[in-house]
């Protein structure tokens, strides 16, 4: 479904992991990219009706392309690749995303901020 | 530190403002969610290779400039930093490298510039349909170029897509578009009789020309779009099919990729979470702040350029970005109204000649009706799953706003926060209550305007 415009040399490449799958990307690409270069337009599903989505505006707006990258939930289409980055795709619904940013947001004003370095944003897993 | 002046987002706007003000002395912050500067437009100008230069055409090039114009003393560049919160006191927030932190700056330009309008066509949620502005980026960021990819919608942007697949070797399959031959007949008294008119005109016919010569085949006023999967295949998710209606006969295509592009609006999600006014552009079929010709909003310290102030393109967006600037030395107190007013003569001269030719563009390519108006079972809200009948359901239970729609049934509520169904809503409920979309109004927006953590939060803590 996409074709890359140059073929990549061994050392301009790394090698990341999406559901355990290792594959070789172009260093240069974030996670989204990448995984489009392999043909994997699936990345999560959602909770309502396990409907499948995948990347859909590659600007970081319409927030279809989140996965688990290291633990974290993350925008695919924000996080450029790296070694041995490790990504999973997501079963679950990022619903509590923004109500849970909203809360910590709300928090800020306040300095009150407990500093557990958890990222929180849906990682229920 | 304190900077004189804060600007959110380096498209050329942003960039255009950040050397302008720079030159008249202002100590620049410029924010960017992006690792290079250029804005989506201009995504990674600086670092495209030659071969991507000539595929993706002049108008891409003509960013270099704006960017190497960037290097100047008085501008710091924060880059790859999301801003979730900016507040009319000039303090602006953001993340970056997984830490919250924040500048203030004396004044603030928000440059936010544009987002793509939703294409809510049956399917348009399913893996493998993606927007046309995405695939440009792909081209532009990642080398990647769209294969067997059919192009659907309406707008200059389809025909520039198919001429640089073109040149990349990878021909479109087909390009359906949504214009009819009654919106060019509607659009053509507004084509403007000066040269900036026949320049646009003649390059859409090279376009074409170009599309025609290799065998591209185009279905115009096409309808009743959707899009499936393979029902027969394991993986049934992937769209592989669209359906439509061309010339009254149904007819059914198959490809690896659905490329969707309605125009874009701007993206108002900061200016909103200020509360700044915003107006209904019927022109425009969209809200845009309110701002004046220097981009004044109805907020003191902030002002707004580009894309994100009303649909004007890259061009008009680079005139905007100085003529902002000038005014916020002006009301600084760094140069007088005189000097002000003397050097945007120009600047708001070849504004004026460029914008003559957007009315026709806006006419032609206006979205039509069955995307503004989804039939019921179509989904809206990519986040939540609600679909354009659930929002018609809530008016008939006495939901008259799109803030209630919410309490109903969670539209907007999602990670995107209304930044794709947004205007949809607002459309369908003054289709429905017979209100104006002025009088309906849209979503309020919170901060954080992206989503933060705790963890990043606690940088904040000190
Ligand atoms: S693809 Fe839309 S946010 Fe990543």
């Amino acid at each position: 479904m996409f074709k890359p415009l140059k073929k990549k040399t061994d050392d301009e490449m790394v090698t990341i992991h999406f559901n355990d799958q290792a594959l070789q990307v172009d260093a240069t690409m974030s996670v989204a990219a990448a995984l489009l270069s392999h043909d994997i337009r699936t990345l999560r599903q959602t909770l309502k009706s396990q409907s499948p989505r995948g990347p859909f505006c590659m600007m970081g707006a319409c927030f279809d392309c989140l996965v688990q990258i290291d633990g974290a939930t993350q925008q695919a289409c924000m996080t450029m690749v790296q070694e041995g980055l490790k990504i999973r795709s997501m079963q679950q619904n990022p619903e509590n995303l923004q109500d849970e940013a909203e809360q910590n947001a709300s928090e800020t004003s306040g300095s009150e901020t407990g500093g557990s370095g958890q990222n929180s944003t849906g990682a229920d897993t | 530190m304190i900077y004189d002046l804060v600007i959110i987002g380096s498209g050329p706007a942003g960039m255009s403002a950040a050397r302008q003000a720079a030159e008249l002395g202002l100590q620049v912050a410029l924010i960017d969610e992006q690792s290079q500067p250029g804005g989506q437009i201009y995504r990674n100008v600086a670092k495209a290779s030659k071969q991507q230069l000539d595929i993706l055409g002049p108008d891409y090039c003509a960013g270099r400039a704006l960017v190497e114009r960037l290097s100047h003393e008085q501008i710091v560049h924060i880059a790859v930093a999301t801003v979730w919160k900016v507040q009319k006191d000039g303090f602006v927030y953001y993340t970056k490298n997984g830490k919250a932190d924040f500048v203030q700056g004396k004044h603030i330009l928000l440059a936010t510039g544009a987002l793509e309008r939703a294409c809510p066509v049956p399917g348009w949620t399913r893996p493998g349909v993606m927007t046309v502005g995405s695939a440009q980026i792909l081209m532009k960021a990642g080398g990647l170029v769209p294969d067997n990819a059919i192009l659907i919608g309406s707008g200059p942007l389809l025909y520039l897509m198919a001429v640089q697949m073109l040149a990349a070797g990878c021909k479109p399959k087909a390009l359906l578009e949504t214009q009819t031959f009654s919106s060019l007949k509607s659009a053509l008294p507004l084509l403007p009789r000066s040269l900036a008119g026949w320049v646009m005109l003649s390059k859409g016919l090279k376009y074409l020309a170009k599309l025609e010569l290799a065998g591209i085949k185009r279905y115009t006023g096409v309808e009743q779009i959707s899009l499936h999967g393979n029902e027969n295949a394991k993986a049934t998710e992937a769209a592989s099919r669209v359906q439509f209606v061309h010339k009254g006969k149904r007819k059914e295509l198959e490809a690896d990729l659905f490329l969707l592009h309605q125009g874009v609006i701007p993206n108002t999600q900061i200016t909103r979470s200020l509360e700044l006014a915003h107006d209904w552009r019927e022109d425009q079929v969209c809200f845009a702040p309110q701002s004046d010709e220097f981009g004044r909003t109805s907020c003191e310290r902030i002002h707004n350029a580009g894309d994100g102030a009303g649909i004007g393109g890259a061009y008009v967006a680079a005139l905007s970005g100085p003529l902002a600037a000038l005014d916020i030395a002006y009301s600084l107190g760094v140069i007088s109204r005189a000097v002000r007013d003397e050097k945007a003569k120009v600047l708001l001269k070849k504004r004026q000649d460029a914008l003559a030719a957007r009315p026709f563009l806006d006419r032609l390519y206006t979205p039509p009706k069955d995307w503004r108006l989804p039939q019921d079972e179509t989904i809206i809200c990519r986040c939540e799953e609600v679909t354009a009948g659930d929002i018609r359901s809530y008016v008939a239970l006495g939901c008259t706003g799109p803030n209630q729609t919410k309490a109903f049934g969670r539209s907007g509520m999602g990670p995107c926060q209304g930044r794709y169904c947004g205007l949809v809503v607002s459309d369908i409920l003054a289709h429905e209550t017979g209100l104006s979309q002025q009088e309906v109004g849209s979503y309020r927006i919170r901060a954080p305007i992206k989503p933060v953590s705790i963890g990043e939060l606690a940088s904040l803590d000190r």
